[in-house]
Formats: structure tokens, sequence, C-alpha cells
């Protein structure tokens, strides 16, 4: 395990923050003074007498407790309330203003959950302005899963001491009896800093610091060749980025210059398990890479000219480099090594787009765009000697250093008829190069077509239709020693495609009221040359909103939307002509209904909620004629959320919240699946996800307002 | 680099630059009033007039406010426009008229008129039924925030070409705009993007919907630059910079990763685990059929019970080609190790 150091810490950066303020406030009386005397624009006898201008503290704070009855782990997935029993709710929001526009504030939600982000910020308006901010985001994946494997968040996994392999699960004797209950768990953080400073008139420089440090545990899978088992993963990266940006604007220009270094490095190299199975050569254990430590960096120059009277140019050049040089692992079996000791690995990315637009006529508005992204990969190829397992011999294998390169030119126009309507018309086209892949260049040209208007005072639609068609380039086999491609195989996004689009939209406005909008939009793809890979896809929704506004604050609403997608493609178990036919169809609904009273008995603010989310896919197969159905996979998501405030008077408020959410699914890949289910591999035992809670949130809030200035 | 590409367009664009210019100038060489169609010039030919603080229109927020008190509208003293000290805000300036109509307009309550006051070129209402253009609501936010360094792009973007006014989406009077709470953010957002709002309510989403992230976090409405509005021009630069464990470059890479993270997930989210767009093992078997590694058909006779095979349960493919994302092991060529 290696170890980082010069991490900062929340007090570290809330110390630079405090610093950079006194260091810039003193520079900001310099500037506002100076501005003052300049412009003369603020003066104290303009002040508004009846106005309310905030001087000196103000604070909201708002705690509680919220009860959690039922199966919350999953519902614990981003909130952090994964537990039955009472949970610390605190959301705390203070402000400070003075008269010369100094502010500064403090906003935290969710402080006493694991879910917690707060941010502060602090500056003299108009000059300069410093933040600090801190986002927590808990992922729960699982916390029903089971291995024999003991050291789960650790880099090494191994098994009891009287372990004895076995060829197949079920003849591993002590795989039963030595399951160890795993949690999935991992927590997102990030910390971050901003400063923005307007140094003189016209400019704006900002500098941006943050990191992310990602802890917990994650599934992978180890394998060799024959056998694999479910394993659990260390997670323990820490990504820093910093950005430097100078703005500078004019009536006509803007121009902006940023630069960009992203570091990650990950505390853990390799995570390695001991061999579970039976290993004929001695092959005790096993090692797999874990995301390597790497770097990034990116200039970017971006330009604005309002060139003429109706025309405006706009452009942007990027330059980027990746690079990642981490020493790569010794080999796990015994046998002759690659004598390699990094990868070297290195790209370069440069992209530049220009759009000008202008409106040549009143009525005409046209746009060119032309856009060059290029990615090149300057890693060596060389010939690795790959050990697979400890039945099949070693072989050569190239790393690829997959580069591309695409253009694209795009052209539309925009015309405002005499009665109202906008219409829109433009091509794409776009020519993609690629590396090392059975088709090197492919080329799609786009036509779309959008109009949109008022037709009167209660209705207006929007309409729009795209064609697209995508050819390219010979195929050709690859050079791949490994294996060679099925020959009639098109991937999906080199294949040729035609593809048909169109969405309507169209909203009511029914009276004062009732707004109504629908909504559809259908699309299909088709492969019609690809004998083996995906040959079609299909997309529809529908929907429906409806609104009705009952008095000037109190409104209700109520929505319906239908997803369907349906997808077909053919493989081949024989390298040869496709012979079978896989489909599978996905349908999602969604019901959502809302009633918001702010009013109700003149007394209370009243809320209240109910939606419903329901999936379900379909996959079926058709071999030779013989047709056959999974299991229907399914989930389904129903919320229904009461919310009740009491404003007792202009300090003090209490909230009861009721919450009720379930969430259930099927998942033929999970379901009644168990350790020794497959006897080639150790399962991990997860089941499909599910939750039910019954919430019940009690908050206090009490606010502090700040004394008038005048 | 091959620059043969680009030297070739910006030739075509130089000249095409050259012809519009002339014709342009020929065209609208008079027309010197309008130009600025956002109303930025006009703004501040506008404050350049402004130093004579003895006219009346200065004045005017306390006129206002004696009708106006309602305290919801007074939040705006709370807000970065309603500090006076800063000399760009509405309230070191015409403070109320900024943005509403002045009160030569409006004098008479029962006509609340839409026509402009003698000398202001600002005449708006704010409320539900409102007709005026976006360019009409929108003239005295751009004035300043065209300046601003995440509007450098607006003009020419989606939303201002899909005449979407800053008023449709941000709120001036509340103390917190919920439009820039990222915790808030979603539920205005969503009032447009009903598709996008729909797909975080699915099984497998960003942490949207539980306000940790902001649609703002991926996406720059204010921007034209790149495509979708995202905040990076490369789409993968973008998840990566969250995902930074899966940008590598790796030894041995995954061609799809490098190109495109959409190619096999959905941003907003998706039914199936792991926000793919479709499930393994067709998703692989989409462009995956080797040789001696075929493209198997599967069945239910794979599930438990039967014949249960690793190509189909767990996490399918995934069983042993577990380094989906690229490989940094020297023996990782098929993204097993």
């Amino acid at each position: 395990m290696r170890t980082v150091d010069n991490q900062l810490t929340v007090r570290q950066l809330i110390f630079l923050l405090i610093s950079s303020f006194i260091v810039l406030d003193g520079h900001a009386v310099e500037l506002q003074t100076q501005a003052k005397n300049e412009s003369a624009l603020f003066k104290d006898d303009w002040l508004c007498q009846k106005c309310f201008y905030p001087e000196g503290w103000e604070l909201d704070f708002e705690s509680g407790l919220a009860y959690l009855g039922g199966e919350p782990y999953y519902f614990g997935h981003y909130t952090g309330l994964d537990e039955k029993g009472a949970h610390l709710l605190a959301d705390l929001s203070a402000e400070y203003w003075r008269k010369d526009a100094t502010f500064f504030s403090f906003q935290g939600k969710n402080l006493g959950l694991e879910s917690r982000q707060f941010e502060m910020t602090g500056g003299r308006q108009g000059i300069f302005q410093a933040d600090v901010f801190y986002t927590a985001i808990p992922v729960r994946q699982g916390n029903q899963g089971e291995t024999p494997y003991l050291g789960a968040g650790s880099d090494t996994l191994t098994l009891a001491s009287d372990w004895v392999a076995a060829s197949t699960t079920q003849d591993m004797t002590q795989l039963r009896t030595s399951l160890n209950q795993v949690t999935l768990d991992r927590t997102w953080k990030k910390l971050g800093m901003a400063l923005s400073v307007n140094p003189w008139e016209n400019w704006q420089l900002d500098l941006q610091y943050s990191q992310i440090d990602e802890q917990g545990k994650s599934q992978t899978a180890g394998s060799s060749f024959f056998n694999t088992a479910g394993l659990i993963k260390p997670i323990n990266g820490k990504t820093e980025q910093a950005v430097l940006m100078a703005l500078y604007r004019s009536d006509a220009w803007k121009l902006r210059v940023s630069y960009l270094v992203s570091d990650y490095v990950n505390r853990y190299e390799s995570l390695s398990w001991q061999n579970a199975y039976l290993s004929t050569s001695g092959q005790l254990q096993g090692q797999q890479a874990l995301s390597p430590d790497n770097e990034s960096h990116s200039l970017d120059l971006t330009a604005s000219w309002q060139w003429l009277v109706h025309t405006r140019i706009n452009g942007e050049v990027r330059f980027g480099q990746m690079t990642q040089n981490q020493p790569l692992l010794t080999q796990s079996l015994a046998a002759s090594q690659n004598s390699y000791l990094s990868s070297n690995a290195k790209v370069e990315t440069f992209n530049a787009k220009l759009k000008l637009s202008s409106r040549i006529l009143q009525p005409l508005n046209l746009e060119w765009v032309i856009d060059f992204d290029e990615r090149d990969n300057q890693t060596p190829e060389r010939e690795w000697l790959q050990f697979e397992n400890q039945f099949s011999s070693p072989f050569y294998q190239s790393n690829f250093a997959y580069d591309y390169q695409r253009k694209q030119l795009a052209m539309q126009g925009e015309y405002y008829t005499s009665n109202g309507w906008q219409l829109l018309a433009g091509i794409d086209t776009e020519r993609f190069s690629r590396s090392h892949q059975e088709r090197r260049t492919t080329q799609t040209n786009d036509l779309w077509f959008q109009t949109r208007t008022q037709l009167n005072e209660w209705a207006g639609i929007d309409f729009r239709l795209n064609s697209e068609s995508r050819n390219g380039s010979d195929y050709q086999a690859l050079r791949d020693e490994k294996g060679v491609q099925n020959s009639l195989m098109r991937k999906y996004h080199l294949a040729d495609r035609d593809q048909l689009a169109a969405r309507f939209q169209s909203m009511f406005y029914i009276n004062q009221h009732i707004d109504l909008l629908l909504e559809f939009e259908h699309s299909e793809e088709d492969y019609n040359a690809s004998l083996v890979g995906l040959a079609q896809v299909e997309y529809q929704r529908m929907g429906a909103d409806l609104s009705y506004i009952f008095s000037d604050s109190s409104s209700t609403y109520a929505s319906y939307s239908q997803e369907s997608y349906r997808s077909i493609q053919n493989g081949s178990q024989h390298f040869a002509d496709a012979d079978w036919t896989g489909t599978a169809r996905d349908r999602y609904d969604v019901i959502a209904l809302g009633i918001k009273i702010p009013d109700w008995l003149e007394r209370f603010n009243l809320q209240l909620e109910f939606q419903v989310a329901d999936s379900k896919s379909r996959t079926q197969n058709d071999t030779g004629g013989l047709f056959v159905e999974f299991p229907l996979l399914k989930s389904r998501w129903e919320q229904v959320k009461l919310e009740l405030e009491y404003p007792h008077n202009d300090s003090w408020f209490f909230t009861v919240e009721y919450r009720f959410e379930n969430f259930d699914s099927n998942d033929w890949a999970l379901d009644n699946v168990e350790v020794d289910t497959m006897p080639q591999m150790i399962a991990m035992a997860n089941e499909p996800r599910h939750y039910r809670i019954n919430g019940l949130y009690l908050t206090a809030r009490y606010l502090i307002t700040a004394e008038s200035s005048d | 680099m091959n620059f043969y590409f680009l030297k070739y367009l910006t030739g075509y664009f130089i000249l095409a630059l050259i012809c519009l210019s002339g014709w342009s100038t020929f065209l609208f060489a008079q027309d010197a009033s309008v130009i600025n169609e956002n109303g930025g010039a006009k703004e501040n030919a506008e404050k350049k007039e402004t130093t004579d603080i003895n006219k009346p229109h200065y004045q005017s927020a306390g006129k206002c406010v004696s009708c106006h008190n309602d305290p919801a509208l007074l939040q705006i003293f709370r807000t970065p426009h309603g500090q006076g000290a800063d000399s760009r805000t509405q309230f070191a300036e015409k403070q109320c008229k900024t943005c509403h109509q002045s009160e030569q307009a409006h004098g008479d309550r029962r006509k609340m008129t839409a026509l402009p006051a003698p000398g202001h070129q600002v005449v708006l209402k704010f409320y539900r039924d409102n007709s005026d253009s976006a360019k009409q609501k929108d003239a005295p936010c751009l004035g300043c925030h065209q300046r601003n360094s995440t509007h450098v792009m607006w003009q020419d973007s989606k939303h201002q070409r899909a005449e979407v006014a800053c008023v449709d989406c941000h709120q001036l009077h509340p103390a917190k705009d919920p439009a820039l709470d990222k915790t808030r953010q979603f539920e205005q957002c969503k009032s447009c993007h009903k598709k996008q709002s729909n797909d975080f309510r699915k099984a497998n989403t960003h942490p949207v919907r539980q306000g940790s992230m902001g649609c703002s976090d991926c996406h720059n409405p204010h921007d034209s630059t790149y495509k979708n509005a995202l905040t990076y021009s490369r789409e993968s630069d973008l998840c990566w910079s969250c995902h930074a464990a899966l940008r590598g470059p790796f030894l041995f890479e995954h061609q799809p990763v490098t190109e495109k993270c959409t190619l096999c997930h959905s941003a907003h989210g998706s039914i199936h685990t792991g926000m793919l767009t479709r499930r393994a093992p067709l998703l692989c078997q989409s462009c995956h059929s080797s040789r001696g590694h075929p493209s198997l058909s599967l069945t239910p006779d794979s599930l438990p019970g039967r014949r249960p095979s690793p190509f189909v349960l767990s996490q399918s493919c995934l069983n042993c080609h577990a380094q989906i994302h690229g490989s940094n092991h020297s023996s990782g060529g098929v993204l097993t190790h």
C-alpha cells in the first residue's frame, strides 16, 4: 500500500479561505474606493427609506430527527439513511452582510448524515469572491453478499487456513462453512475551493482547486480462464484537480484562457487473491491491476467576437495530454517476464471548434460550425507475453494505441416568418477515423428540420425531424493474436446505419390556471448491413403533464410518461453466418401526482406527492426457430410524501414529513444465485435490490434575521 | 497531428467571412443603433449617462416598495442584486426599474401596458402570461451577465435559440435562486426536460434527485460551444473529472472507452445495472464474436436450477473480463487481469 502526502484537510482549506479573504479584503477596499471615486454611482441619499438592507448576521437553523422503519439499506444509497431507527437531521444557513457589499455565507445540508454537504462563500461583491465547498456521496451496492475470502477492503484476499481447493464449487467442502458476509459500500467525497477576483476593469481571474477522495469496497472478479470468483476490490483513490482561468471581456470581445491539471493517485496498485481452485501447475495466487496513477493537463482558449453588426464568431482551441507510467505488476505465474517495466502511456488530444453565426437578413440566421477532435495515442505498441492460466500456453499480444480523429462540419439556418413561425433546418457531416478497428473511417450525414411556433394565445408546438445515415470504408481483418473477429460482425458504433427520428411537443395554456404539455418521440435505427451484431433499434416515448394553479401560490399537477425500447441483434455460435437472434424489449412508465398549498387553513404549508416508476425488460432468444424467453426483469419504485409546515411566527417553523418509499426488483442474473450455484464460479450471491421505508421527519427551524442598515 | 484538414477549413472560412463581411456591411452599415441585439451595448451607453443621480427614476425603489411590500419580493435585498454598494447592480442605479416597468408606464393601475415609457428601452413585467419576447426579457440581465465567465457563449446557445429567457429559469427576488442551488436545481430544469427528469427516477442513476449533484455539474445551460451544453468539449473528459480512476491511459485499452462513455452507459439513468444502455451479455455481443470465444446463444437454460452459467448470471461477461475499462497488467490483453 502506498501513502499519499500533502493532502489538504477541511481545516487547512478554511484557513486558506480566511487568509485569502483578509489579503483580498485589503485589496478590495482600495479597489472599491477607487471605483467609487471614478463612478460615484452609489450614494447614501439614494437609499430607499422603505427598503430593507440587511446588515449583520442572519441564521437559519433547521434540526430534527428522522425515524426510519422497514428495510432501509438501499434507501441509504446516495442519502446515507441506511439504518433503521433515528437519524439526526441538521441544516444550517448563516449569512453576513455589510453595507459595503462585504458578505459571508455558509450553507450546510444533511450535516448529521453521511450525505452532508456545505458551501462557504465570502468576499466583497464585485471585487472578489472565495468559496470552500464539500460534498459527500454514500454509495450502497449491497449488504447481502457472501464470500469465502477474508480481508475484504484490503489488497490481499485469503482463504481460511483449512481451505481445500477443488475443481468445482460443488467439490469445495469448506465453501459453505467459511462464508463471510460483506457490504459493498463506499463514500465519494469532494472538497474544494475557488477564488474569483476582478483585478481590473473587464478582467476576471478564477482559481479552483478540488480533491475527490473515494474509499470503500466494490465488486470485481478474478478469473483464470476456466474458473472465476466474485471478489471485492478496495477503493481508495484520490483525484486532485486545479483550474486557473483568466477572462477578458469587452463589448465586442470575450477571451477566456484556462489551464486544467488533474492528478489521480490510487493507494492500492493491485488486488491479489488466493486461488480457491485446484491448480495442476501450482498457481496459488491471482493478481489484478487496479486503476493506475495518472495525470491529465489541458489548455483551453475560448473566444467570442461580435465581428460585424449581425455576425458573431465563437471559437475554441484545446490542447490536452494524459499520461500514465505506473510500474507494471510482476507476473503472477511462474514464467519468463515481459521485459518492460511500465507502459509509458501517453495520449495527446487536440480539439478546435469554430462557430460563425450571422443574421444576414433580419428574419434569417445562418450558422456554420467546424469541429476537429483528435486523440493521438503515443503509447509504445509492444508485444506482451500473456499468461492467462495454468492450462493454456502463454501467447503474445500487442497493446493497441487507439487513436481517433473526428471532423465535423455543420450548417444550419433559422428563419422567422412574419406570422411567428420559427423554421430551422440543418445538415451535419461527421467523418470519424479510428486506428486498430475493422473499419478505419465512418461518415455520418444528418439532415434535420425543426419548427416551433406559438399558434395562438393558448397553444404552441415544437416539431423536429431527423434523418441520419452512416456508412464508411471497407472492413478489414485486424491484427490480433488472441482471437480473430467474425468477419460478419458489425460493431454498432462503426456499422452502416440509417436513423429516422421525430419529436413532437405541444403546450396548451388552456386558461389562466391550466397548462397541458403533450410530448411524443419516436426513433428507429436500422443496421441493414449487419449480418452479425446489432440489427435494429426502436425507441418511443410519450408523455402528458397537466398543471392547475388554483390560487396565487397553490397548485397541483399530474404527469404520465411511457418509454419503450426494442433492440434486435444477431449472433453466430459457429463463427459463421448468424444462427440466433436476441430481442430485448424495455418499457418504463412513470406516474407523478402532487399538490402544493402554501396557506392551507391559513396556517400550514402543505405539500403532497405521489410517484411511481415502473420498469420491465423482456429478453427473448430465437435459435434456429427455437423461441425462448428469459424471466421478466422488473423494478418498481413508489413514493408517497406528505409535508406539513407550521410557521409559528417569524422565527420558528415546525415541519412534519411522512415519507413512504418502496423499491422492489427482480433480476434473473441474481435471483437464486448462491455462492456455489455455478460450478466454475464462486458467486458473491448478491440479491436484487429492494427497500421499503416508512420515514417520519420532525424538524424545527429557527430563523434569526439581520437588522436593516437604514 | 495532421493539420491539413484544419488548414483547408480555415481557408474556406476566411473566404466565407470576407464575403459575409462585405454583404453585411453593405446591408447594415446604416443600422448602427442595433449594434448589439441583446441590449448590452445600450445598457453600457445608458450607464454612462447615469451619473446624474438627481434624475427621479434613480430613486424609485421607495415608491415601489410602499405598495409592493410583500416580504417575498423584499428578499431581493438578501441577494447579490440588492447590494447597492456594488456599482454593477440594479440597486446602485435604477433600482426596481432596471427590470420592471417604469412608473410612467404603469401609473394607471388599470392599464398594465407593455409599451415603453418615453426614454426607456427596458419595459418588462414578469408574470405568467407575459407576452414579451425572450430578447426583451433578457435585455436587462445580459447587460451585465453576458460578461460572466460562464456566459461567454450565451449568444447562439441552445437555450437562447429556443427563446428561453433568463427569468424562465432564474428568480431574482428569493434570497436563494433555486436555479443556482445544486440541491434544488433539478426541480427547475425538469419543468422542461421531462425525459431527463424521468430518467432520474430509474433504478440506476447519478444522485441528482437526491440533491448531491446538480444538472450544472455536467451542463452549462448558458454555453453554446459543446454538444448538449456539456461543461467539457469531450464527453469522456467530463466523466473522468469525477471518475479519474477510469481515465488511464491504460496499457490495454477497450476502444469504445477511449471514444465515448455513452456508447455503453446512459448518463441520466437506466433501468439496467451499471447505468448500461442494454444488458450484458447482449450489449457485449453487439461488438464481440471472435474465434475461440464465439457469440453463444444464451438462453434461460443458463439460469439456476438448470445449467447455471457464468456467461449469463451474476455480472455476465464481467465475471471474467472485469477490467472492462482497461487493464494495466502486462497480461491484461483480454481485460481479465
